[in-house]
């Protein structure tokens, strides 16, 4: 019967893996603990092991192709063995988004990962079949033999440790479907017991940093010490590394916001009698910077730290400040939505925000975002890039300044802007005229229905 | 300077006050009248002094069964009454003296919060650092005209010295099923007309059928879909799209309720209100104001006593420190009708509006070897589950015994315990609680006793 080679997971956060080189050709012979293929995560290098004696009978995933855990990578057949080739996969570009790769099948034959050990240490035959009837993963093993080898011992001693962990049945086979490492959960139940929340919380975090703060918050005393956790402790994590992570510049202007002033006005006389109508200056905002971006692809940009993307759909990060600390949702596909939808969906996002009850989805494929302080004294400040993400535009408070027109001073709206810019992706030539043309949209927003 | 202040005595108030001091607080307990809430002495207990009565009565009537020829007499409303305020009156004083032993000081009048460390008792001062706010419930009379004259409230019905010849109940939850069949059961001609398509709109639809089929098959009419529009003298108009139709009752029964949170001074907390006028707190039983928490029925929702006295543990606990959430997934529904139902977690409906795979198990008590030699097998258990996990979403049970059977759906889901480890566990027999068992088998695949499935 043939084998499915799938890509392992080698850590609690990796999500997609490359495989680096096949050490085998395809329709070569290989026996059981031969070197198959290297995979490569932005953490670790990792050797995987043919997990039986037989042929490369297909490679689906070619060198350098990022794909998702557990997608197959290629097939492993008996000796003389007849298996139908998967079509149409191995030549997709190496550009391919993570998601693509091979389809992962139903149900796979034999053992859905191959085994997989540690740089610089194989295992021992021993280690491996102790590990297999164990149900232990190889990944999580240290091992102590020569070079790092792991050897029959090494994996008895994380059975050990495995078998004292204690944690609920519902628990067990929760994190087992997500191939979490028990060794790495805290349990928050009687005695430490690991429970399910222990579980959700590593697997759905956002779920939990809200509320916990929320409740800290609402505990905490006004002065003295207070334990830096919850979704304090993220703000501050995602902060530290998107200033150590990326060279940030901030560029300011100021947009003369009379017209989008006038705009919005006029739209609310004219629904005042609709009681659900809504609509604000970030919703404008949010318009004309899609649309700033759809002509500056290059601000519209991600980063995973070797290929930049440039993307022609707007996902627009909304910074959202709740009582507990800011999250910031994604409306997606803010390109291709008129300002009443933008002003529902906002909306929508916000209020769920607000409710706690953001998806995962919702938090997740941001291109670029939105910082606003407009409700404050604020005019111009220096915001702070999400990571991965090529530019963030804070929006300072609008209001009324003395302004030079045609000759004559006259009482302008005006607004700042502040674009801070990955200096590392682009110059500051082209966030300059990013900024410029979002500056001319805003002080003329006729020029939005082109 | 107390380190918690309770507002209420009822089971939730009476449970805080416990709790916080066995954590060593210094606590008092205001209650404007005597020990015990609603629960001792105008609900859970009376309510169930009388249904006892009428599963006796019925049992008596159903004795020739095995052989016992009885000749059964009438129903003695006022030992009935004598009973439940002898039950009443002890588990008060019971109350009592477990608070004085706790050493928790009970102050007597009305409470109201004056800050968010202040509570004032009839111009006394109490100074503190949390509060905890389990004012309660009170009957909820409908603005509807002519209600007022017919009005049998549940108050006036445990007092009853005359069961009445015919009423209406409109309520389809809990209470409205019990007393429909406490007062068919008496002898009264129930007219059970509800709101929406079923009794128990909240609760599996199975329960909600078996327990309907029941009550009509006591000779309790069920108009679904129907809302009481007007009442004059002994006729009641009901409202039923754009018909009306017309039913004769001696009294028509009130017995919704809604929170106590009146004159508390709550709003000038900036606490947070829900939408049927309960208190809005957070898992930890706290408000919108940190230093005051609400439990119980003062909070709305379910209104269970047994809610009550776990938020009680929980805010109790936040008090004095010990952080502690209030598990709101387990709270467990009982009706002590004939049969009873027990319940906890979701329905298989609402398990599939969230988006589970469900896969649901079932046994019914008919083949139980003990529901039959009773001669109790009305009744079926049904076990919702995860399919993709083998996590127990919820159970149903309909059945004698339900309300004592539901624990162990409770402490299974309480420690996580999935369908397959249930499913491997035993009983002793014969047992009614081996439904549940079976039940959990049926779920896992593997129903002993039942016909194998297509």
């Amino acid at each position: 019967m043939s084998i499915e080679l799938a890509m392992p997971k080698l850590g609690l956060t990796m999500k997609t893996g490359k495989v680096s080189k096949w050490f085998v050709a395809e329709g070569a012979a290989v026996k059981q603990g031969d070197d198959l293929f290297e995979v490569e995560t932005d953490k670790i290098t990792n050797k995987v092991e043919s997990p039986a004696d037989g042929v490369l009978f297909q490679i689906l995933v070619q060198p350098k192709q990022e794909v998702a855990v557990g997608a197959v990578l290629g097939i492993l057949a008996e000796p003389g063995e007849n298996v139908a080739r998967v079509e149409g996969a191995s030549d997709s570009p190496a550009s391919a988004p993570a998601e693509a790769g091979a389809p992962k099948p139903e149900k796979t034959n034999g053992p859905a990962a191959a085994q997989t050990s540690s740089t610089g240490g194989a295992s021992s035959p021993a280690a491996r079949r102790l590990a297999r009837e164990l149900g232990i993963d190889l990944g999580c093993v240290t091992g102590t033999g020569p070079n790092g080898r792991i050897i029959e011992r090494d994996v008895q001693a994380r059975h050990e440790i495995v078998g004292k962990i204690k944690i609920t049945p519902l628990a067990a086979v929760i994190a087992a479907k997500a191939g979490l490492d028990l060794s790495t959960l805290t349990g928050t139940g009687e005695g430490g017991k690991i429970v399910r929340e222990d579980v959700d919380r590593v697997l759905h975090p956002e779920k939990f940093v809200a509320a916990a703060t929320a409740a800290a918050a609402a505990s905490a005393p006004q002065t003295g010490p207070v334990p830096m956790e919850g979704m304090r402790k993220a703000i501050a994590d995602n902060m530290m590394a998107s200033l150590q992570n990326a060279a940030q510049l901030t560029l300011v202007s100021e947009a003369d916001m009379t017209p989008c002033v006038n705009l919005i006005n006029d739209f609310k006389a004219r629904n005042k009698r609709d009681k659900n109508f809504r609509l604000s200056m970030n919703d404008v905002l949010i318009l004309a910077v899609s649309k700033a971006l759809q002509k500056h692809p290059r601000m519209n940009a991600t980063f995973d730290g070797e290929i930049i993307t440039r993307h022609a759909e707007v996902h627009m990060g909304v910074a959202v400040a709740l009582p507990e600390g800011l999250v910031v949702p994604v409306l997606h596909n803010a390109h291709a939505m008129g300002l009443l939808e933008i002003a529902k969906e906002v909306r929508l996002l916000a209020g769920r925000a607000r409710k706690n009850e953001l998806t995962p989805d919702d938090m997740s494929g941001g291109t670029f975002t939105i910082t606003n302080m407009a409700h404050s004294v604020v005019d111009f400040f220096t915001p702070i890039l999400k990571p991965g993400e090529a530019g963030i535009l804070g929006v300072g408070r609008v209001v009324e300044k003395p302004v030079i027109r045609n000759g004559s001073m006259a009482a302008r709206s005006m607004m700042g802007l502040s674009l801070t810019f990955d200096h590392r992706l682009e110059d500051g030539a082209p966030a300059a005229e990013f900024l410029k043309t979002l500056v001319e949209y805003l002080a003329d927003p006729a020029l939005l229905l082109f | 300077m107390y380190d918690v202040v309770v507002i209420g005595g009822g089971p939730g108030g009476y449970a805080a006050a416990i709790r916080a001091s066995q954590l060593k607080g210094k606590v008092a307990l205001v209650d404007n009248a005597d020990m015990g809430g609603t629960c001792v002495m105008r609900g859970c207990i009376p309510s169930k002094i009388w249904l006892r009565a009428a599963e006796l009565l019925e049992q008596s009537r159903k004795a020739g069964e095995f052989g016992l020829e009885l000749t059964v007499g009438k129903l003695d409303l006022d030992a009935v009454l004598a009973r439940k305020q002898g039950v009443s009156n002890d588990i008060r004083m019971g109350m009592n003296a477990l608070l004085g032993n706790n050493g928790a000081d009970v102050v007597t009048g009305k409470g109201k919060i004056t800050s968010p460390t202040t509570v004032e008792v009839d111009g006394k001062k109490l100074e503190t650092k949390n509060i905890i706010v389990a004012t309660g419930s009170t009957l909820d009379m409908p603005d509807i005209p002519g209600l007022k004259d017919a009005a049998f409230t549940t108050d006036q019905l445990l007092d009853m010295k005359k069961v009445p010849a015919s009423v209406l109940i409109t309520d389809p939850t809990y209470i409205g099923v019990e007393m429909a069949t406490l007062l068919s059961i008496l002898g009264s001609k129930v007219i059970f007309a509800v709101p929406g398509p079923r009794i128990l709109p909240d609760e599996d639809q199975d329960s909600s059928q078996r327990l309907a089929q029941s009550l009509r098959e006591r000779g309790v009419q069920i108009l679904a879909r129907h809302t009481l529009v007007k009442v004059a003298g002994k006729t009641c108009t009901l409202k039923s799209g754009d018909k009306e139709q017309t039913v004769d009752a001696d009294k028509v029964l009130v017995s919704a309720r809604k929170p106590v949170t009146d004159g508390l001074g709550l709003e000038a907390l900036d606490v947070k209100f829900n939408d049927d006028g309960g208190i809005a707190v957070d898992e930890q039983c706290r408000t919108a104001c940190p230093s005051v928490f609400a439990i119980g029925d003062c909070t709305g929702g379910w209104m269970l006593s047994h809610a009550a006295s776990a938020m009680a543990i929980c805010a109790a606990e936040n008090c004095m420190g010990t952080a502690a959430k209030f598990p709101s997934h387990l709270v467990s529904r009982a009706i002590w009708g004939i049969p009873q139902m027990g319940s906890v977690g979701l329905s298989e409906e609402q398990a599939e509006r969230k988006g589970y795979e469900v896969e649901v198990g079932g046994f019914p008590y008919s083949i139980n070897g003990y529901a039959m030699l009773r001669g109790e097998v009305d009744g079926a258990v049904k076990m919702v589950t995860d399919a993709e996990t083998g996590e127990i979403l919820g159970v149903h049970i309909v059945g004698a015994n339900a309300s004592e059977l539901i624990g162990e759906a409770v402490l299974a889901m309480q420690l996580e315990c999935t369908v397959r480890e249930f499913a491997k566990g035993f009983r002793v027999h014969p047992a009614f609680c081996e439904t549940v068992v079976d039940a959990a088998r049926d779920a896992a695949g593997w129903a002993l006793y039942l016909p194998k499935r297509g």
